[in-house]
């Protein structure tokens, strides 16, 4: 009998696998799109009867959170269902799923949401994946008052990791830190104008970044024209103009960042053109990133007043700074994430003593008026009312107290637990009559 | 209510060091979300000190401007107030750190050495004489907040030149917005003192007292003047980076300088003694 709230308790579980315990070939193998989420949600509802499911899928990881599933096995079943959606037999591959029962699973998700558990530490996409993940679940009929809840307070947590620490601080890619640092020599990069120099994949995330941060007027220099064009194209609503390379000394002086990731094996841009450039922008501040290996642009730039060059060494040295910072800041989102797991367990808990504070009382109202019946016979028909006020009134007194301790006894912890149990086994409370309750509650 | 005045004095470098800890805290707090402090400690320490300059101007029946110390404290305070509205401006708390502590110093000099009512009661001067002081000692604050900004900006350029991005770097506005401050800063100064310098002309004129070949009144201009080029190589020329800067910088040194030149080798009608 004792162990009926702790059973309560541990009905939550994960099961999945991410970047720390598979390769990208079966991560990538693994990535759910929403027809296969739904039908997993659908399986896990169906046939492992969870009450609520919940699938995040990214290409870091794929992981399952189920509500009152009745498999013995439930990393055993999810092995099944990944076989089945998408033809990947991880267990032939001797590849184990790890699984967490809760509260270790809400902790677990807890520290996914805050970037605790990411490739890169404390990136913000996971935050957006948790949505869509809840969003989905939603659309499939997955998800539940627990796990909506539960997502709520992963994202609370995540935002509070964010707001109340540096652990989302700081560029984590040399792209990401080029575009931090033009903002941190031009400030605002709102009405600034870009000279990307090179059509390639760096360019292409360049162009990317600097529009996050404002940057609205592009100038696109590069020998593959159509590959520029296309690159153009992905530009969305800015201004994008394509030169040829040749045109560089023509467009320099009406940038205000350059980035060149060619794969020229020579300079692309020399310190002359730059000279030039300086002398008709008037001596205004130029940012010059050479993103190539071997470098596009010639280091004697550099020396010109008001032209700050970087290169790749540079910009990786401020993304080790910031990753080291990151990892300084994993402490205190510990203790976020410790705080607000506390706080979920606190509420879940109080959902499960519902139910047994109602049948406790439902016992004690139950005899009242079963012995008010028996004696009933007693009494004159005008002592009647009295008599049933009177044994009302005796019941709620003696009940007062208990009831307001047992209310509390989700603050308590392993105490309140105990408490709970003590009284289910004093009183003979089914486990039963609280699940039912609790179903209609909601 | 002259009781006051020292129990003030003594409780105003207080004042000011405890804002500067709040934003030496905040400065050393990267992602920290106390950076509130700062900003209640200083107004807090700013009206202290209005109502102290105040309670002495009733008591002497004119603006405490009377001694070096008095100059120092005025000084203190529109410095204060300067940094506030830059800051408020600006949005941007990271440099009260390094604006703040020459308040303090300031301060913890005038109340150690001028924390009495001046016992003489100074002639009565005066409206536009004392508004001829105030935008003097307002400008001169701004051209002092200034230079700490141009000291700030060369010593960021200097970094980011050579790729060395040290805690300084990551806690620093951006480069462009520290030219902005200096520039604005020196802007409003250069607005006070020509202010400050229409007034004391007429003051001259009227009063008889003195004379414009005065040394103070022509290092004055030739200060005006460079930060006059200061501000119009900004705006009209587009002069961006360490040349503005430095001739900022030149400025406020010549200003310093003067004033000490002024006090120890010429004769001046108007240097306070």
């Amino acid at each position: 009998m004792s162990s009926n709230i702790a059973e309560a308790s541990l009905d939550f579980l994960c099961v999945g696998l991410n970047h720390e315990t598979s390769p990208l070939e079966i991560r990538d193998a693994l990535v759910m799109n929403e027809a296969e989420v739904g039908r997993a949600i659908e399986a896990l509802r169906g046939r492992a009867g969870a009450e609520e499911a919940i699938v995040l899928s990214t290409c870091n990881r794929t992981e399952i959170y189920a509500r009152g599933a009745r498999v013995s096995d439930l990393p055993l079943f999810v092995n099944d269902l990944l076989r089945e959606i998408k033809g990947m037999d991880l267990g032939a591959r001797g590849h184990r799923l790890y699984a967490y029962r809760d509260p270790e699973s809400v902790r677990h998700l807890f520290r996914v949401a805050c970037g605790l558990n990411s490739q890169v530490l404390g990136e913000p996409q996971i935050v957006g994946q948790v949505k869509d993940a809840l969003t989905l679940a939603a659309r499939s009929g997955g998800s539940g008052p627990v796990t909506e809840r539960l997502l709520d307070a992963a994202l609370r947590c995540a935002k509070r990791a964010r707001t109340e620490t540096s652990i989302g601080r700081g560029p984590i890619s040399s792209v990401y830190a080029a575009v931090s640092l033009a903002s941190k020599v031009l400030g605002s990069l709102g009405q600034r104008r870009a000279l990307l120099v090179g059509s390639g994949e760096m360019a292409g995330r360049s162009i990317c970044h600097l529009m996050d941060s404002g940057v609205s007027q592009f100038t696109i220099a590069a020998r593959n024209r159509e590959r520029a064009e296309a690159l153009a194209s992905r530009a969305g609503s800015a201004v994008v103009r394509v030169v040829s390379l040749e045109a560089i000394p023509v467009v320099l002086p009406g940038a205000d960042i350059v980035v060149s990731a060619t794969a020229s094996p020579g300079f692309v841009l020399h310190e002359p053109a730059v000279r030039g450039a300086m002398k008709i922008r008037k001596n205004r501040p130029l940012l010059l990133i050479d993103l190539a290996v071997p470098r596009d642009i010639d280091p004697a730039a550099a020396r010109l007043p008001n032209v700050f060059l970087h290169d790749l060494d540079a910009l990786a040295a401020i993304v080790a700074q910031s990753l080291e910072q990151r990892r300084a800041e994993v402490p205190g989102v510990e203790l976020i994430v410790d705080e607000e797991v506390t706080r979920f367990m606190r509420w879940y808990r109080s959902l499960m003593l519902k139910p047994t504070v109602t049948a406790f009382r439902s016992h004690f109202e139950r005899i009242a008026q079963e012995e008010l019946e028996r004696h009933r016979a007693r009494f004159r028909p005008e002592d009647q009312p009295a008599a049933e006020s009177l044994t009302r009134s005796i019941v709620q007194k003696l009940l007062h107290r208990p009831t307001t301790r047992l209310n509390r006894a989700g603050e308590d912890g392993n105490t309140g637990i105990r408490r709970i149990d003590a009284v289910r086994d004093l009183f003979g409370i089914e486990r039963e009559e609280g699940t039912d309750e609790d179903r209609d509650t909601r | 209510m002259r009781s006051l005045v020292p129990l003030i004095a003594t409780l105003l470098p207080v004042a000011y060091a405890l804002a500067v800890a709040a934003y030496a805290r905040a400065y050393a707090r990267e992602g920290g979300v106390s950076d509130h402090l700062g900003p209640v400690a200083l107004r807090v320490a700013v009206l202290l000190h209005v109502f102290y300059l105040s309670v002495r101007g009733v008591l002497e029946g004119h603006l405490p401007l009377a001694s070096v110390y008095d100059f120092l404290s005025a000084t203190g305070l529109s410095m204060a107030v300067v940094y506030l509205y830059i800051e408020a401006r600006e949005g941007i708390r990271t440099t009260g750190a390094f604006v703040l502590p020459f308040v303090f110093a300031i301060q913890i000099v005038s109340s150690a050495y001028g924390n009495q009512v001046t016992p003489e009661p100074v002639p009565l001067r005066p409206f536009w004489f004392e508004l001829h002081t105030l935008t003097a000692v307002l400008g001169y604050s701004a051209f002092a907040v200034s230079a700490i900004y141009g000291v700030l900006f060369l010593l960021l350029y200097r970094d980011i030149k050579a790729n060395r991005f040290s805690f300084f770097f990551r806690r620093m506005p951006p480069l462009e917005v520290l030219g902005q401050m200096n520039i604005r800063a020196a802007g409003g100064g250069l607005a006070l003192l020509t202010l400050a310098i229409i007034l004391g002309v007429g003051w001259v004129q009227r009063s008889g007292t003195g004379t414009l070949t005065d040394p103070k009144v022509w290092l004055t201009l030739f200060v005006w003047c460079i930060f006059a080029f200061s501000v119009l190589g900004y705006h009209r020329l587009g002069w961006r980076g360490p040349r503005a800067i430095y001739v900022s910088l030149a400025g406020f040194t010549t200003l310093l300088l003067s004033r000490v030149a002024v006090d120890l080798f010429f004769h001046s009608f108007h240097s306070f003694r």
